[in-house]
């Protein structure tokens, strides 16, 4: 079983093969916690009920997945809905319901296959700075270079067009740069 | 949920409750039903707005509303203040709520919103401009005179009827030294003055048995007309129907 793709995994359980969901389980607990801890910045208690709740709506609506799609960006759209219900309840932070990038069309600047080198240093940045960016630019990051989906994927995952991906992919690379550079310049000067 | 330090994992947690049946798929049904409805929710609600603003369209024509702007910026006014703004703010609500069923879709939300709006908008002109090719809402109309209790009638009776202090659309039925007589579907007799100031955008060969719009204020049974243009005959036909009985 364990050579079988996802979608021939999620077929099995659909057919009500309950074990066989333990290995979907497998594949995606790490990542998917790993995708709450760097949005959500929560105990890791808090993480792991909010991780289990994503696995046990996958699972209670694993018939209503299409196996002829594929499963990652399905699996994490379910963790992005129960990250943002997190994160509303928590109300610490806005989320927005409508944002004028995803309302009006944004020059669509081409997807840059960024060598893993650079993508090694933006995750090292990205660590310094991730909670002072804005949930709307701090996920599709996280998703974009720790968990290593494409424009596509990340506007399956987030609902919003592929455009508005790059685009808040690239100001929320500016911003986290201006962050950096504060945060650099703050430790030179202690 | 199972503390740090004990040995369980989220993995055999979330097993044991599917062992024990405590955790359940939803079964298929429940998501074709969930698709099902969302799909006839939306289709209701298109050919709703279908019909909503193949009837604005049906309305200002019936009512000359449609053939003033021809008469430049005062038609435009009085275009702008006599169009069904209740009517045509339901079908915008209309259209929000279809684009928000749409984007959950991803042929919509791979877009920016305002591109499926337009879309959505698109069709639906497309789509009323074709029903009005049809002669749908004439027989509503006329239906709804005959059967007046009906839920169509106070609709059309309401909306189709309204008439506007400058905008008199009429058959004409005779002409003046000065003018022309026009009829108009409430029955009444008008006359039309002509100056050398009224606007003809389409000419001024009318003859009897015409039907023209006059755009004018109205002082009692007179109206020294600012423009007058003729009008296809089809939005008039229930009252063509009714005083020219060659139609």
């Amino acid at each position: 079983m364990s050579d079988k793709t996802d979608e021939e995994i999620a077929a099995h359980v659909q057919q009500g093969d309950g074990e066989s969901f333990g290995l979907l389980m497998e594949r995606y607990q790490q990542k998917i916690t790993r995708y709450a801890r760097k949005f959500l910045f929560k105990n890791e208690s808090d993480i792991e009920d909010i991780v289990q709740e994503a696995f046990i709506k996958a699972y209670t609506n694993i018939r209503g997945f299409d196996v002829k799609r594929r499963f990652s960006p399905w699996m994490y759209r379910i963790a992005h809905n129960e990250f943002i219900n997190a994160a509303k309840k928590r109300g610490r932070e806005k989320i927005a319901y409508l944002d004028l990038d995803t309302i009006f069309p944004q020059p669509v600047s081409p997807e840059m296959a960024d060598a893993e080198v650079t993508r090694t240093e933006m995750r090292e940045l990205l660590e310094q700075c991730l909670g002072q960016l804005a949930p709307k630019y701090r996920e599709p990051l996280v998703l974009y270079y720790f968990e290593g989906m494409d424009y596509k994927e990340l506007s399956d995952i987030l609902q919003i067009p592929v455009s508005t991906v790059g685009v808040r992919l690239t100001r929320g690379k500016s911003i986290m740069k201006t962050l950096v550079t504060k945060i650099q310049h703050d430790h030179a000067r202690e | 949920m199972p503390e740090n330090n004990q040995p369980t994992t989220l993995r055999s947690v979330i097993l044991d409750e599917i062992k024990k049946g405590q955790l359940r798929m939803r079964p298929k049904w429940h998501f074709v039903l969930r698709n099902s409805l969302l799909i006839t929710g939306g289709v209701i609600l298109f050919l709703v707005l279908l019909y909503l603003v193949s009837f604005v369209a049906f309305v200002l024509r019936q009512n000359g509303v449609w053939f003033v702007p021809i008469f430049g910026l005062r038609g435009w006014l009085a275009f702008m203040i006599s169009l069904p703004w209740l009517l045509i703010g339901l079908s915008l609500v209309f259209m929000v709520i279809l684009e928000l069923l749409v984007r959950h879709c991803a042929f919509a939300y791979h877009r920016p919103l305002l591109y499926s709006l337009l879309g959505i908008m698109l069709v639906v002109l497309a789509g009323s401009f074709l029903v009005n090719q049809t002669t749908l809402h004439l027989q509503l109309a006329q239906f709804s005179e005959k059967h007046p209790l009906l839920l169509t009638g106070p609709f059309y009776r309401g909306f189709g009827h309204e008439r506007f202090r400058d905008i008199h659309p009429g058959l004409i039925t005779g002409t003046t030294t000065n003018g022309i007589v026009i009829q108009t579907e409430r029955g009444e007799t008008l006359y039309i003055g002509i100056t050398p100031h009224t606007r003809l955008p389409l000419g001024m060969d009318f003859t009897v048995g015409d039907v023209i719009v006059v755009f004018g204020d109205r002082d009692d049974d007179l109206i020294e007309a600012y423009g007058i243009r003729r009008v296809p005959i089809e939005p008039m036909m229930p009252m063509m129907r009714r005083y020219a009985p060659r139609y």
